[in-house]
């Protein structure tokens, strides 16, 4: 074939610039550490890419839902942790009022100290976890329109009144893995009401004051009772808390699949794109080489 | 026979040479020149004369018969329709990359990830504004990009217009100076002559409008062209050509103008599947919420209702997050989900971004290689270029020494009649 010099110049060139696009691409996919660049590099590993990437998403959020969980539960758990000490120590003071060997000041001055256990235990119960009341029902917040009663729990006079939302009015949940939701609070009306803790709390202050033995030793009964039931919550709770353990791990091990799965799918691997784009780059300065020694050569350099 | 017929035959052959060593010149000069073909001179023996002392006949030295274009027609056919192929491929190619690039930074699978993620953030905390707020922030994202990919498509396409027009336009300008070049060159055929770098001129001309319109040329034994599109004359052999007669409608599928309008369709099937995707967002989130989105004239917005983000109604969060796995019901992505609706579209868009790719590299170096070969034909080699040139100087010099040779030869016969 007759090589002319034209079609010499235009063919290196050609070849130098289709060196130079692969260089690029090497250059691009290990400085961005990605081997899906643009669309047309791997279309159905794209589709798999998006797809792994919505999965991914889900498991972020199943993850984010059970950690916003385990905080309301363990809140809770050390909530109760603090309200059964107090009812034992309540019960304590029962008993001592119940043995019949103090006075009457004495009576009174234990009936102050359940009073003021009432109100430690008011306090645990209007407890908050990301600024919600936990302990309220679905009614987590309160604001002006509450007015004058700004707690989910209040002191009056006889009693403790509670604000929030019962219990059959509906719960928080959430969603820890596909259709398996959660609750993830415990209304007050269950908790405090029902399980009678203010109730039998009061009852146990009144009795005190009016010092009458038999009444003392038939209040420490429901106070008795209230602790049981708050300790038999803490069981449950505790229960609660392992299966969202178990559920947090299983998603943690799921993205992490995921990740790597993706990682295969769009990740360029270093090793291999280093070593091609060195290749490209000696490909490239033997063209660059060849090129200018071949250019130099010509008849006219033997001419005189 | 002649004393002086020797004069004679080393004239001829200097001027011969020395023509040559023009045409050779013009050559090399022309060695850079994009479409130039290389000439060659024709020699020939001068018709010879008859002896008068003998029988021999006697040469009366060289004649330059011909300057011929040193080509090969048919090559030159083949490629003017490969380089049509290879525009058709290259203009589709072009433009699918602008649209790839486009769709991959805005990275719309993320935005609609974020989006979901946001309505899950607000199942979790329904009470706070800043949930509220994130779902706001997010469902602005998401709405901004689907906009911006789609107004980037509508301005390619703009742009795609623009070129087409702009071509076709063009064309009148090919064609009025092809068929003034025909003229020209009928003009110094008729006499004699061959018009070598009016033909190159022509050449580089009727590639361009093939590429442009994928017209047919047919060569005329006479060096004339004509060329026709869908059944007219663009260039005519008696009659002028029809300048402008070349529009969208007529011209044909392979050439750069035939791609741009393929690759206009396809924008418009990629608009269709956005704005579908569009809708099914649409309705697949208000069928839950109400009234969280709104188009109008193919503008997707967030509802007049949620642009104060306080106003977000976080019931029924959690239904909405969980709307990110549920299938669609529209015709187009039935039973997809909204991830895998984008993820088909991109699909779509990748797939033919990389067949044109790939067509274009194919018909691109069909055409490098029949390049290639018309190069090796009638291209310009330096290093022959100047092995001629010596050879033609050296004969210029022999046919100079001739003729002082015989002018010693002439003066040796006048000194002795003297």
């Amino acid at each position: 074939m007759r090589v002319t010099n034209a079609m010499y110049y235009k063919n290196w060139l050609m070849n130098l610039e289709r060196t130079n696009e692969r260089m690029q691409r090497n250059e691009m996919m290990t400085s961005s550490g990605k081997k899906i660049l643009y669309l047309d590099d791997d279309p159905t590993g794209l589709s798999q890419v998006i797809s792994i990437k919505e999965q991914i998403t889900k498991q972020e959020e199943y993850l984010r839902a059970i950690d916003d969980g385990m905080g309301w539960l363990n809140t809770t758990e050390s909530v109760l942790a603090t309200v059964s000490d107090s009812l034992a120590k309540a019960q304590e003071l029962a008993m001592e009022g119940a043995n019949g060997t103090l006075s009457q000041n004495e009576d009174e001055d234990l009936a102050h100290h359940i009073d003021m256990i009432i109100d430690d235990i008011i306090s645990f119960a209007n407890s908050k976890y990301g600024g919600k009341y936990i302990f309220s029902g679905k009614k987590t917040v309160f604001n002006k329109d509450d007015e004058p009663h700004m707690k989910p729990f209040e002191k009056s006079a006889n009693g403790v009144d509670y604000y929030g939302t019962n219990k059959v009015d509906g719960s928080i949940n959430r969603e820890i893995s596909d259709g398996n939701s959660v609750e993830i609070n415990y209304a007050g009306d269950e908790l405090f009401v029902d399980s009678k803790v203010f109730g039998s709390l009061f009852d146990l202050k009144d009795t005190l004051n009016s010092g009458d033995q038999d009444a003392i030793a038939t209040a420490i009964e429901p106070v008795k009772n209230a602790f049981e039931e708050i300790v038999s919550f803490r069981a449950r709770l505790g229960y609660k808390i392992n299966n969202l353990e178990v559920a947090q791990e299983q998603h943690e091990m799921q993205k992490l699949n995921l990740e790597s799965i993706l990682g295969d799918l769009e990740g360029a691997d270093i090793a291999e794109s280093i070593t091609n784009l060195k290749k490209e780059e000696t490909a490239y300065q033997a063209a660059l080489m060849i090129g200018s020694q071949m250019m130099q050569m010509s008849l006219l350099d033997f001419l005189r | 026979m002649s004393n002086f017929s020797g004069l004679g035959i080393a004239i001829r052959g200097m001027q011969a040479n020395q023509t040559a060593l023009e045409v050779t010149s013009h050559n090399i000069a022309n060695v850079n020149t994009e479409g130039y073909t290389r000439q060659e001179t024709v020699f020939q023996t001068g018709i010879p004369t008859q002896g008068t002392l003998s029988k021999v006949q006697i040469g009366s030295g060289v004649i330059v018969t011909d300057v011929k274009r040193v080509t090969d027609i048919y090559l030159e056919q083949r490629i003017q329709n490969q380089n049509a192929h290879t525009s058709y491929w290259d203009s589709i190619s072009n433009i699918l990359h602008k649209v790839e690039g486009d769709i991959v930074s805005f990275d719309l699978p993320k935005k609609i990830n974020s989006f979901f993620a946001s309505w899950h953030e607000l199942s979790l905390n329904p009470e706070t504004d800043d949930a509220k707020y994130l779902v706001q922030q997010k469902g602005e994202a998401l709405v901004d990009t689907v906009n911006t990919i789609r107004s980037h498509m509508v301005s390619i396409q703009d742009e795609i217009d623009d070129t087409t027009d702009n071509q076709i336009v063009n064309t009148k300008d090919i064609i009025g100076q092809i068929n003034d070049l025909n003229k020209e060159i009928t003009f110094h055929m008729q006499r004699g002559n061959t018009p070598n770098d009016l033909l190159d001129k022509r050449k580089i001309l009727l590639q361009d409008l093939v590429g442009i319109t994928g017209a047919t040329v047919t060569y005329k034994n006479d060096e004339t062209v004509t060329v026709e599109l869908n059944g007219t004359q663009l260039v005519g052999d008696e009659s002028e050509g029809q300048e402008d007669a070349v529009t969208i409608d007529s011209v044909a599928k392979y050439c750069s103008t035939g791609g741009l309008l393929d690759v206009k369709e396809k924008v418009d099937s990629y608009i269709d599947l956005l704005d579908q995707f569009t809708s099914d967002l649409m309705s697949t989130v208000n069928g839950v919420y109400g009234n969280f989105f709104e188009t109008e004239n193919n503008v997707l917005s967030l509802s007049s209702e949620v642009e104060n983000a306080s106003n977000i109604n976080s019931e029924k969060a959690l239904e909405i997050y969980n709307l990110m796995s549920e299938p669609l019901s529209s015709n187009q992505f039935n039973g997809k989900t909204l991830n895998q609706a984008v993820s088909s579209l991109l699909t779509k868009i990748g797939s033919e971004t990389k067949i044109a790719d790939i067509q274009k590299i194919t018909n691109e170096d069909m055409l490098i290689e029949m390049e290639n070969d018309l190069a090796s034909v009638s291209g310009v080699s330096l290093d022959e270029e100047l092995s001629k040139m010596i050879k033609f100087q050296r004969a210029y010099e022999a046919s100079a020494k001739m003729l002082s040779v015989i002018d010693e030869m002439l003066a040796t016969l006048i000194d002795s009649v003297r």
